[in-house]
Order: structure tokens, then sequence, then C-alpha cells
């Protein structure tokens, strides 16, 4: 992946950021109102990440041996990781904090290398129950789903 | 003195059980957040901030802050011990400090290092409290420009100095005071880029994305590569002790690194970082030994050690005395202080006389409960370093997760902390550092305020704001700062066709 992707993304996030701005009052230049400081936010960022590449090309003689091959995205293991964390997020308004949880922690540790059933279930319950504490003894809430 | 009378009520409130418990807390969940790869300073105050919503307001920032300053010590553990360095301002320790472990004063190097960040430590401790109330007498004179300059001479002076390019951490600074905009306008309560979403009516925190950019990143990180356990040198008890020689190499350093750090942590940034990289500079060259520095040089420990720790303090200086965060563990604490309800700026200082005087004094308390941890117990924090990677970062993903939950009651917090990760990822592959936007997103709505305040008061005229002399003055350096950068990489450009530096060098 180049690394010119990242630039697209964060101009489009400006162009976006700009053109949302559009519907906010500006204001007076004596009565400032709320779109004015997201307008001139917004046309610095066109104006930066337009001239971010410009620059690396005055300073091109360097590009050509660092421009190719840097992995942009986490590799397969932290992808897999994520995609653990993603359905952490998911299951808890339905399964409810304790179950979630050790389901991810069981997942994780797996991927993570742990062989041994036995330790992978120890530390799972081990880890969720201690959050829980932790949690509750300082008073927060935590969403209980199946368990009440 | 006032002074003396204020710090002695401090430590009546920073010693009682319940608070020297925080504070003992902190420091250790600080310690071990530094010794561990994968885990630093900034996400575990982040990590902490829910957890202190059952403590009382004081014992709540005692413990954070305890985090951020104890961090220091532990970072030096693993750098010394195995050249690993905890964070990133251990860096500067491990080139030194593991030489000397190679030449079997590991020990000595740990010793050192504790003593020298006790002493720097409380050293920046007494700046602190010394600097900070007079600070903030005289920013009760600030009106809404110094506000607006203040807020872009930080964010100018910390792109200048982070390790991306400047244009990039600009880009960044942007993209944070945008972030900062979402929510509901504090002048007039319109609501912006807000989609009609609930959440979203109240901001985007940025403490999210402080867990997310800076601890869910780092174990992603850790993921892709995991860390092989190292095997540890047992070091004994008695070989903590630095002979005779090395203590008397090693005072001046203290010294020099304690006033250096603290000086630096005043600035905007990663001023652990700097400091002791800056130390170690002026150590090598003050040196009478020069040559050892790189191979041992009790020097190379003693001085950046001590100054990370230092710059800790006056990094705080800022916050208790003008309300604002120029680092992201700063920024923390400010969070911290808003959770509390307590409103940060130069009025602080006077209206929570005994909240401000039992932090300092349980920063004193801190820096000794570190000396104990440090020295004896040096053992027991570096053999945590042999957790495997499968346990710890399963189970650091995890709080985390459970943390920015609680933080606010929301899950929507929780799909803005995965994106924030998978962001800060990305874009630190190509050399966009996410400091910038953090700070970006707690100076930019100080930024606007300011601006459009001054705007206000002064009827629309912008020469208001350049004919004050705070403001003046720090926009003129800004503006000197973007100046220099720009024509710097004009000489380079110049420099590169007439043949005088090597490409990719610099």
């Amino acid at each position: 992946m180049r690394t010119q992707w990242v630039n697209l993304v964060l101009l489009a996030f400006a162009l976006a950021y700009t053109y949302l701005a559009r519907n906010l009052n500006p204001g007076t230049i004596t009565d400032p109102g709320p779109g004015f400081f997201p307008r001139i936010l917004g046309i610095g960022m066109i104006v930066t990440i337009l001239v971010i590449p410009a620059v690396e090309l005055w300073n091109r003689v360097r590009r050509s041996a660092e421009a190719k091959a840097i992995p942009l995205l986490p590799g397969r293991n932290a992808l897999l990781f994520t995609a653990g964390l993603l359905g952490y997020i998911l299951a808890l308004p339905i399964a409810g904090y304790p179950v979630s949880t050790f389901l991810a922690l069981m997942y994780l540790v797996r991927l993570m290398g742990e062989k041994r059933w036995v330790v992978t279930l120890a530390l799972a319950v081990l880890l969720t129950a201690s959050f829980y504490f932790v949690f509750s003894k300082l008073e927060v809430p935590l969403p209980m789903g199946v368990f009440g | 003195m006032e002074t003396l009378t204020a710090l002695v009520g401090g430590f009546q409130a920073a010693l009682s059980p319940f608070n020297v418990l925080a504070c003992f807390g902190g420091v250790l969940a600080g310690t071990i957040a530094g010794v561990l790869p994968g885990i630093g300073p900034v996400g575990t105050m982040a990590l902490l901030l829910p957890l202190s919503f059952g403590l009382p307001a004081n014992s709540a920032i005692i413990m954070l802050a305890g985090v951020y300053y104890g961090a220091m010590y532990g970072g030096s553990t693993t750098a010394i011990l195995i050249n690993i360095p905890g964070e990133t301002p251990s860096i500067v320790t491990t080139f030194d400090g593991y030489q000397m472990t190679k030449k079997g004063r590991a020990g000595a190097a740990l010793a050192i290092s504790a003593i020298g960040s006790f002493i720097a430590g409380s050293f920046g401790v007494v700046g602190l409290m010394l600097m900070a109330p007079p600070l903030a007498r005289a920013a009760l004179r600030f009106g809404p420009p110094e506000y607006f300059a203040v807020g872009i001479f930080g964010l100018i002076l910390l792109s200048n100095l982070t390790a991306a390019p400047f244009l990039k951490s600009i880009m960044m600074s942007l993209i944070g005071m945008a972030l900062g905009t979402v929510g509901s306008d504090l002048i007039t309560g319109v609501d912006r880029f807000t989609f009609n979403s609930p959440e979203l009516r109240s901001g985007i925190d940025f403490a999210i994305l402080t867990m997310g950019m800076y601890g869910l990143d780092e174990v992603l990180s850790v993921a892709d590569k995991p860390y092989s356990v190292p095997s540890l040198l047992k070091v004994k008890l008695r070989d903590l002790y630095p002979n005779r020689e090395e203590m008397r190499r090693s005072m001046a350093p203290m010294l020099r690194g304690g006033v250096l750090g603290f000086l630096i942590g005043l600035i905007p940034g990663p001023s652990a970082f700097l400091a002791s990289l800056f130390s170690y500079s002026v150590e090598k060259r003050v040196s009478k030994y020069p040559e050892e520095f790189g191979r041992g040089a009790v020097e190379g420990v003693a001085g950046p050690e001590s100054a990370n720790n230092s710059a800790t303090a006056g990094a705080m200086v800022p916050l208790f005395a003008l309300g604002l965060a120029f680092a992201p563990p700063v920024a923390v604490l400010l969070s911290g202080f808003m959770i509390h309800g307590i409103q940060p700026g130069p009025l602080f200082i006077s209206q929570h006389r005994d909240l401000f005087w039992s932090v300092i004094a349980s920063m004193y308390v801190g820096n000794v409960v570190l000396l104990i941890l440090n020295l004896p117990l040096v053992g027991i924090f570096a053999s945590l370093v042999r957790t495997p990677a499968r346990f710890l970062m399963p189970a650091v993903a995890l709080l985390t997760m459970v943390g920015a939950f609680s933080l606010n009651n929301s899950l929507f917090d929780l799909r803005i902390l995965l994106a924030a990760t998978l962001a800060g990822y990305v874009l630190r592959r190509v050399n966009f550092e996410p400091t910038p936007l953090i700070i970006g997103m707690v100076l930019g709505p100080v930024v606007e305020r300011g601006l459009r305040q001054g705007l206000i008061v002064s009827h629309g005229n912008i020469v208001t704001f350049i004919s004050r002399p705070i403001t003046a003055v720090m926009l003129l350096i800004s503006l000197g700062i973007v100046l220099y950068r720009a024509v710097r990489s004009e000489h380079r450009k110049q420099a590169l066709s007439d043949g005088a530096i090597e490409p990719g060098r610099g």
C-alpha cells in the first residue's frame, strides 16, 4: 500500500469537514459564529495536505529509496486481534459484560499463541473476574446483560 | 512563609492513609507500565480515569500524577537490564545503562537511576511549587487574545519538536482541532458535525482517542511482532550499591539533569524524552571522559534519568497555572480535573488551595515511595518483563476496552476507540504522529474561544491581537518557527543540488 493513500484519505476528510462546515453560520468578523473557526480549519487542512506531498516531491531524491515497502495495514495477527475486539463490541450489548469479556479473552489468548486450554480458560476467568471486581469496587457500572 | 504553611497543610492531606494508598497505587501502576512494553504512562493514565470516578478529587489526581512520574522510574529498569526501553524517554538510558550492565555494574546503574530520579523529581516538585502560583497570578491578566496566542504557540512548538515532519504534525494539529469542534458550540449552543447523534452532541472524548492511539495501538504492534521473553540477569542486592567513584561522578549530572529537565518540561511536546536527550548531550560535552559515553559512562545514566523525572513536574506547570495541557499525559490529568468537576485555569490554585497543595505534597511522598520500590524491589519489577505477550496483550486490550466503556458509559466510545486505534496505527506508519492531534483536540477549543471572544471584544479589529505584548511575542515566535521550517527545506533543496550533502541524510 502506498503512502499516498493516506494523504488522499486525509484530503477527503479535510474536504468533507469543510463541506459540512458550510451549513454553519460564519457570522461576521465582529461577531464570529459557529462556522467561523471550522472554515478556517477546513481551508488550513486542505492547504496543508496538498502542500505535504509537494514538499516531499521537492526532496524527491529521498523518496525513491523509502517509498516502497512500508506495510500500511496491521499484519494478519493484529487484524485478527482487532476483529476479536470488534466482535467484543458487538457482543457486549447483547451478551453482557461477563460473557463477552470471557469469550473475547479466550479468543485473544488462543490467537496470541497459548496452546493449553486449561491456561486459556483459567486466565479468561481470572481476568474477567478481577476486572469486574476492580471496577465494581470503584463504583463503575458495567453492562451485565444476562447476569442482571 | 505562606508557602510553607500551605505545604504543611498539603502534607497533612497527602499523608492520610487513603491518599497514601492512592499515591502508592498510582506510582505502582506507573512503574509497572514503565517496565512493560506495550503499555505506556499515557495509556495507563487514561485507563485509570474511569477507575478514579469513585475517588474524591484529590485522591484521584494524586493517583493519576503518580502514574506519570512513576513510569519514568520503571522505564529505566528494562532499559538498563535488557536494553529494551520501557517507554520512549528511557531510550537514552539504554545508551550507557545497558553497557554498564555488560560491565557487571547493573545494580549500580539501577541505583543511580533511582537516586537521580528521586533527587531530580523532588527538585522538579519544588520548581512546580514555586513557579505555578506566581505564574497563575500573572495569567489572571490573560485575556482571550493571550489564550489564542498560547494555544497557537503551543501547537506550533509541539509540531516543531515531534520526530515527525513539521507539516505532518501541523496537519495532525489541525485535524485534532477539527475533531475538537464536534459537538455543541460552547458560545452559541449550535450543534456542529453531530449528524443528529446524541452521543456526538457531547463531543468526542479525547481520552478515548488517547487510549486508542497510545494504548491499543501498542498492543496491536506487539500482536504483530510479539517480543520474545528475554533472559534476565539476576541482580544481587549487594551489587546495588554504586561505588564511591560512580556516586561522585553522578552528583553533578543529577543536579544538572534536574534543572535542565524541569525547564524543558515547561516546553510543549514530548518533554521527558527531549529532556533526557538534552541531558545526555550536555553530559557528554562537559564530561572529563567523553570517550566513555556509549560504553557505560555513569553520567550517561545519571543525567538523562534525572532529567526525565523533573520534566514531568515541569510539564505540570502550565496545567496548574494556566489550565493548559501541552503533552498527552498532562491532558489526561486535565481530564481528571474536569471529571471531578474542577475547572483548571489561573484561578485553580486560589480556588482549590487544599487540592493543589495536597497534590504537591503527594508528589514528594510519591518520589520517596518510588525510591523504596525501585531500589530493593527492582528485581521483582524486572521479572515482570517476562510475562508472556500472549497473556499480557489480551489483558491490556480488554482492560482498555472496559475502561473506555466505563468512562462515559458509552458503547459508541468503543467504536471510536477501535477506529482511533486503527487510524493511529496507519498514521504512525506514514510518519504522522498522534501527539499533535491529541493536543490539538485539547487546545482547539482554547484557541477558538480566544479568537472569537477576542474578535468580539475588539470589534473585529485584528490589530488588537498584535498590539498586546504577550500575544505579539508568542505569535511572532510561532511565525518565526514556521518560516524557519520553510527556509530550511529550501536550504536542503539547494544543498542537495549543490551536491553538498548526501540525499537521505538529516
